[in-house]
């Protein structure tokens, strides 16, 4: 393994690899519509259900990025970004549904410090703000790009880490939390795609 | 270092004409600072055949960086994102330990940034820009960047 994004979760905290977006317990869009007449983001064991006024929240996902890289490699400058609100496709045979009413919002602050999120399971967890994890938010999605990306930091807020001389984390913590309004839409959403991006001098 | 996922790699033109790489150098090391030329290779016919280069002026202080991209969930718009960037950054001024800057916090004001984007499929793209003061030129695969007094922006 050599860097890889974590997904810290539990108490403990857990810790398990999402890099590549493959992992099902990491920050995976449910493709599931049980019953036709709600939206689910996130988590596939425990969906959000859609709202019937305000807003529902998934439970706070905490991500970083981690290296087992030692004695050679120096980072620098992570960043968080994404691929844009992605449209619906045509043609559409997985019937995907437009993110009308669906966002992932990101922390606006980072930090090195661990907070297990809360919520009630199958409802709604706490919205990051209320639960005092960031002062502010913003839909990443729609703000976030190729062409400006979101500053990450690095664990400590150096400037450059390494080389390191054992496996550790290397950027802060960031949160993402999926929120559902009342308008968003029956089914699945199209897949959006997360990015995380560093530099490496070597 | 060369690693297992790069393509590509950089040689160092030293003062006494010798060269040096990524093979058995890291850029961070003060030998990298007195190279008067820089360039980007690939590593095997394989790898997109893009080269950059540079002559590295009195005065200036180059920067060398790998990017690489991680996805933290996929959509399918991630297949056409690059995965590598390879970072060729050029400004004048002195900084202590050039290998441990953030290259964010230097502000692009005589010099220029070249970037080599690898895409997943293996293809590669480059994108360049400069003060007022640097051109490129490319004469088919290679890319030089130079120093030109009053050349316009690319």
């Amino acid at each position: 393994m050599p860097v890889c994004i974590k997904r810290y979760y539990g108490s403990g905290p857990s810790e398990v690899d999402i890099s590549g977006g493959a992992n099902p317990i990491g920050l995976k869009l449910k493709t599931y519509d049980g019953n036709s007449n709600e939206t689910y983001l996130f988590n596939a064991t425990h969906p959000v259900p859609k709202p019937t006024i305000g807003n529902k929240h998934s439970y706070t996902a905490t991500i970083a990025l981690y290296s087992d890289v030692l004695g050679s490699e120096i980072y620098s400058d992570p960043k968080i970004y994404s691929g844009g609100v992605p449209a619906v496709p045509s043609p559409n045979p997985n019937g995907y549904v437009a993110w009308t009413g669906a966002q992932i919002f990101v922390a606006d602050d980072t930090n090195d410090t661990y907070t297990q999120a809360t919520g009630v399971q199958d409802d709604s967890g706490t919205e990051m703000v209320a639960q005092g994890l960031t002062a502010s938010k913003t839909d990443l999605l729609a703000t976030y790009n190729s062409s400006n990306m979101k500053s990450v930091g690095l664990v400590g807020g150096v400037a450059s880490i390494g080389p390191l001389g054992s496996a550790q984390r290397i950027s802060k913590y960031v949160r993402l939390q999926g929120t559902l309004s009342t308008s968003c839409s029956p089914g699945s959403t199209v897949p959006a795609t997360i990015y995380m991006r560093y530099s490496v001098t070597s | 270092m060369i690693h297992d996922w790069d393509s590509h790699y950089w040689m160092a033109k030293l003062p006494s004409g010798k060269w040096i790489s990524a093979a058995n150098h890291s850029s961070f090391e003060p030998i990298f600072q007195t190279a008067t030329k820089i360039r980007i290779e690939p590593l095997s016919s394989l790898s997109a055949q893009a080269v950059l280069e540079a002559e590295v002026p009195d005065g200036y202080t180059a920067f060398l960086r790998t990017d690489r991209v991680e996805i933290v969930i996929r959509g399918p718009d991630a297949e056409q994102a690059p995965k590598l960037i390879y970072v060729m950054a050029m400004e004048r001024g002195h900084w202590l330990e050039p290998g441990r800057i953030a290259l964010s916090t230097v502000p692009l004001l005589d010099g220029f940034r070249a970037e080599l984007r690898i895409f997943r499929d293996g293809h590669g793209e480059v994108d360049f820009i400069s003060s007022d003061n640097f051109i490129y030129k490319a004469d088919r695969d290679i890319y030089r960047f130079k120093r030109c007094k009053n050349a316009s922006m690319h």
